[in-house]
């Protein structure tokens, strides 16, 4: 199976990456094996933005493959495989983050009591423990929030490809990431 | 006091990529594919756009063509006595015949939302549905009963538009510009990919939406939405919504076969 993963990464670039799509869909599970193989470390990276703890980010990770393997026959055209499983993601993500608040309080006030003796230099985000600032005052955000910023500023992804994603306007997610971007500034002056 | 200076992208770029940094365990991956080995893909057949070759997609197609004339020749058998003699329906969308459900369907109590009814009443002799496609494919089926007799119309539009829904949520809010326009949004565990009732009551003020959903099924947890359109303004703060779960069916036993008693 290795060997088959190994060849199947020759098919590089979109094109491949749509030829797998289309032999998953068709029911081979080596080809969906490669796609795996490829979007496991930015998929699992993108949901642990998401929720935070690692465990939970795997255990999203692999919900949402699963997923989209069960339903890939469903999806019309391979060309958009990417946002479809982005989408997938997020909404596994946010199933977790559900189920996580019905059984879990957190007292967000009281996340961070050594939060405050860190400082942010003026010139910008630069060190470990200025990293660690902003990371906690994104832990402290809504997870509606903490999923456009992911999507945005960790993956990269355009707004219009967001709003394809999570179903709104190109407007609405403009808006949505205008204000998660001011929660987290809030955040993060709330720390200092 | 220091003048709040507002985040670069390549900060929190940077942030984020250290907080996320380190990989899954080693064995996720192949975690994932024992799962899907053991996991069988959902199939279709109704669907036309997803088969591999183009003789399964002649097929398809035929079997689709086949099956819608069957169904159109079995309405116009059964309901040419019935709607037709009403005069031609709306042509923005299906009209709902309002009619009272003989089981006698639980009255709405008070609040936006509220826990799954006790004895879930099926939407049975709803004579009007509505059929979308979702933008995953799926097809869904909305069985509309309308008792207040106002509803003139519905669309069914995309999954995914609640900011943040809660399990057995109904939210609503009117059109802009439109207070006859109704949008109604639920998130259930069903997602969108089930066969859905929806229930009007008869002062057009509470709207019951049962959901049946496979057990052990596949479906993803969006939300949906579906645009009502009534014959008088139905102001969204005045609306209750229900949400009603029913059991899960067990393979072998069709939602159908559960909600049509």
């Amino acid at each position: 199976m290795i060997d088959d993963v190994v060849t199947d990464r020759a098919l590089s670039g979109l094109a491949g990456e749509q030829e797998l799509v289309a032999r998953a869909r068709a029911g081979d599970p080596r080809a969906f094996d490669t796609l795996v193989a490829m979007r496991l470390r930015p998929t699992f990276r993108l949901a642990r933005a998401i929720v935070g703890d690692p465990a939970a980010a795997e255990d999203v990770t692999q919900e949402a493959f699963l997923q989209a393997w069960r339903n890939l026959p469903g999806l019309r055209d391979p060309a958009r495989f990417d946002a479809w499983f982005g989408r997938i993601l997020v909404n596994a993500a946010r199933m977790h983050l559900r189920s996580r608040r019905r059984t879990m309080t957190i007292a967000i006030d009281e996340v961070d009591p050594e939060g405050a003796t860190l400082g942010r230099s003026d010139a910008g985000i630069q060190g470990v423990g200025d990293a660690d600032h902003l990371q906690r005052a994104f832990d402290r955000l809504g997870p509606e929030q903490r999923t456009i910023l992911a999507l945005h500023h960790l993956d990269e992804r355009p707004v219009a490809e967001i709003a394809t994603m999570l179903g709104v306007p190109v407007g609405t997610a403009k808006w949505r990431l205008h204000q998660a971007r001011a929660a987290l500034e809030r955040a993060m002056e709330s720390q200092r | 006091m220091n003048e709040q200076r507002h985040l670069t992208h390549p900060e929190i770029r940077r942030a984020l990529l250290a907080a996320t940094a380190g990989g899954p365990s080693p064995d996720l991956q192949a975690r994932i594919a024992a799962g899907v080995r053991s996991t069988r893909q959902r199939r279709r057949p109704i669907l036309p756009a997803w088969p591999a070759s183009p003789t399964a997609g002649r097929l398809a197609w035929a079997a689709v063509v086949a099956l819608a004339l069957v169904t159109f020749g079995g309405l116009l058998v059964i309901g040419a006595g019935g709607l037709l003699d009403r005069g031609a329906p709306d042509p923005v969308s299906p009209v709902p015949v309002p009619q009272a459900s003989p089981s006698g369907g639980p009255e709405p109590s008070d609040g936006a939302t509220a826990s799954p009814a006790p004895t879930p009443t099926p939407v049975a002799g709803s004579a009007s549905g509505i059929q979308f496609m979702s933008p995953d494919g799926v097809l869904v089926t909305i069985d509309v009963e309308d008792r207040s007799g106002r509803l003139v119309g519905g669309e069914v539009g995309r999954e995914g538009l609640i900011v943040e829904p809660e399990p057995a949520d109904v939210h609503f809010a009117n059109l802009p510009g439109d207070p006859a326009g109704l949008r109604v949004e639920w998130f259930s565990p069903a997602g969108c990919k089930a066969r859905y009732g929806m229930e009007i009551s008869a002062d057009a003020r509470t709207i019951t939406i049962h959901a049946s959903y496979q057990e052990g099924g596949d479906s993803i947890g969006g939300n949906c939405g579906v645009t009502l359109r009534f014959s008088e303004p139905v102001p969204a703060g005045e609306m209750t919504g229900l949400l009603v779960n029913t059991p899960p069916v067990r393979p072998g036993q069709s939602p159908e076969a559960t909600a049509g008693e």
